[in-house]
């Protein structure tokens, strides 16, 4: 598929070209990061298109890092060819489909499974669906049958139903994977206030990360001020995150470590929080996430700038923790980084 | 007896009164709101020039609004900088979909506000469906005899809790507005532009002043407007996550 991605957006660049009716877009961004391990630079171009029934979206990249040389970063975000009848609204294709109400983790993003406390917001890579799904005045219906065509991950069916009650959202979900077996879960997302949304997500699954019966929950709350000020705060806990009893044991901490980059949690317990202000194009945020089961934490300091066509991201993420802490351990103990983006 | 009678008589005067001009200034706001929107299902192409102090282009935005009956509005972000994201609006209740994750999300009436030009700004096609109306009295606007309203939120859910409306005395187009959030602070100070100014038919452009951004202007111009119902399924917000033909 890699080597078919300049083709296909050499295909969408022609399609647009060719035919007016095309909606196309896209962005280039070039970005710089510097981290404990190196410094890294890469350029990406975003390319967005509908023609008909079809989407696509491609990104062309490259990237260069430090002391381990060049990297091809282009891939197929999305093709996907969609329609409706019977009432039902049917895709087929590689498509982003994300679920969930959470910030800072998504235990019910069963299917996207989405890497979440990025540096950097970037267009997620969709996976291969078949896809089902029905609109009601107030209800929604999504029936998703995976396959990730990757011999590591599993085939799997989800669905997902939601409902408008009043001024809440609610959804329950349902998993079964080849090798997994089933989950389910519920989410909620409530406006109490005129400022205030609060969010809550609870999953059981069978099994999750080789660990069973597993449950894994997300309390958290949104808050924006009159004066633009936002606020975000969110507390978690997952079962697939590996024990303390297992950090503790000297046996299985090489393993853990080496599986650390590959997890959405690497302690069970987290505390995240987040406050940005936005005024006349700009936008400073600080976020900061607390393990409590060993204390060590991840700062982000950021500044985003948006103009007319360019947006002007830098920050600073600080990794550390007491000795022995988890996240103390990781050989990138900060990163620095700075992006432009250009949209047309 | 006679004085219960009276003060009964008084009572009763005093309330016509008051119901007659309440149902005047309802009707007042209703014909303000005819320069906007004519229709209850309309399609509105809105660009937004946001320009600095010293009058120049800082920002253009593009949106397209379906302002559909009931409520209800779907605003699709068409500039490059914010092309795929989407807001919908169903009475107090919105959702926002960032194209990068396409998640469909709920947000508050305050994130509304965040913004140049808040979604508020471009969703919001009548004051008659939000606000009730209180006829304060007839001013002087400029060389032109005016009518001052003032408008109270009836729903939880809108931008601004409270508007002071200036409409014209003779034909109620509306000339300028006073744009209060829920601390009672005034927020933003709007003028409005009428196609022909000597004999209004349409509202052409909404001039925003923020009053914390210095001499900064938005300028929300009203591109085209047609007649559109959309299907009921675009005003789900699940269905956010879809990419619809639009034409």
């Amino acid at each position: 598929m890699k080597r078919a991605t300049p083709l296909i957006a050499a295909g969408l660049l022609a399609a647009w070209a060719a035919h007016a009716q095309v909606e196309a877009g896209g962005q280039v961004r070039v970005r710089v990061d510097d981290q404990t391990t190196g410094t890294n630079g890469s350029v990406e171009a975003e390319l967005r298109g509908q023609w008909r029934f079809v989407t696509a979206a491609a990104t062309l990249g490259h990237g260069w890092r430090e002391h381990a040389g060049d990297t091809d970063l282009s891939r197929v975000n999305e093709l996907y060819a969609a329609g409706d009848a019977a009432g039902w609204s049917f895709a087929a294709g590689r498509r982003i489909v994300s679920w969930d109400v959470g910030y800072g983790f998504r235990p019910n993003d069963v299917v996207q499974q989405e890497r979440r406390r990025t540096l950097l917001p970037v267009l997620l890579q969709g996976k291969p669906v078949l896809q089902a799904e029905r609109f009601g005045a107030d209800e929604a219906w999504s029936l998703v049958a995976v396959d990730p065509t990757s011999s590591t991950k599993e085939h799997a069916f989800a669905a997902r139903a939601w409902r408008r009650v009043g001024s809440a959202d609610w959804h329950a979900f349902a998993r079964q994977g080849e090798d997994t077996k089933g989950s389910l879960g519920v989410a909620v997302s409530w406006v109490a206030t005129d400022a205030a949304e609060v969010h809550a997500s609870v999953r059981w699954a069978h099994e999750v990360n080789g660990r069973r019966d597993v449950p894994q929950a997300l309390l958290g709350f949104t808050w924006t001020g009159e004066n633009k000020v936002s606020v975000i705060g969110e507390a978690w806990y997952d079962g697939g995150a590996p024990s303390d009893a297992d950090w503790a044991d000297a046996r299985s901490v090489r393993a853990l470590f080496a599986q650390a980059t590959t997890l959405q949690n690497v302690r069970r317990r987290s505390v995240f929080a987040r406050v940005s202000w936005t005024h006349d194009g700009w936008e400073p945020s600080l976020d900061h996430l607390w393990l409590p089961s060993d204390r060590s934490h991840q700062t982000t300091a950021a500044l985003g700038w948006v103009g007319d066509r360019v947006r002007v991201d830098v920050g600073l993420r600080r990794i550390g923790g007491p000795a022995g802490a988890v996240l103390a351990a990781s050989p990138v103990n900060h990163v620095g980084y700075a992006a432009a983006t250009w949209s047309f | 007896m006679t004085t219960l009678l009276r003060a009964l008589a008084a009572a009763g005067l005093a309330l016509g009164a008051w119901h007659a001009q309440a149902a005047d200034a309802t009707a007042l706001m209703k014909a303000a709101d005819r320069y906007r929107v004519a229709s209850d299902d309309l399609q509105v192409e809105v660009q937004i020039d946001t320009t600095k102090s010293d009058g120049s282009l800082d920002k253009q935005r593009r949106y397209t609004t379906f302002a559909q009956s009931n409520h209800r509005s779907l605003v699709l972000m068409q500039s490059p900088a914010e092309r795929g994201q989407k807001v919908l609006m169903l009475g107090d209740d919105f959702w926002l979909l960032m194209p990068s994750s396409q998640r469909p999300l709920r947000i508050t009436p305050t994130q509304k506000l965040l913004g140049d030009a808040s979604t508020g700004d471009v969703a919001t096609l009548r004051w008659s469906e939000d606000y009730t109306a209180e006829l304060v009295g007839e001013e002087r606007c400029g060389d032109q005899a005016c009518l001052h309203l003032t408008l109270t939120a009836a729903r939880k859910g809108v931008t601004y809790q409270r508007i002071g409306l200036w409409i014209g005395a003779v034909k109620h187009e509306p000339l300028r507005a006073d744009l209060y959030v829920q601390s009672e602070k005034l927020a933003k100070q709007a003028r409005f532009v009428m196609d022909r100014p000597d004999a209004p038919t349409t509202m052409t452009e909404m001039v925003l002043t923020d009053q914390l951004a210095n001499g900064r202007e938005t300028r929300v111009k009203y591109l085209s407007r047609k007649v559109r119902s959309v299907p009921e399924a675009w005003l789900n917000p699940m269905f956010l996550a879809r990419n619809p033909g639009l034409e």
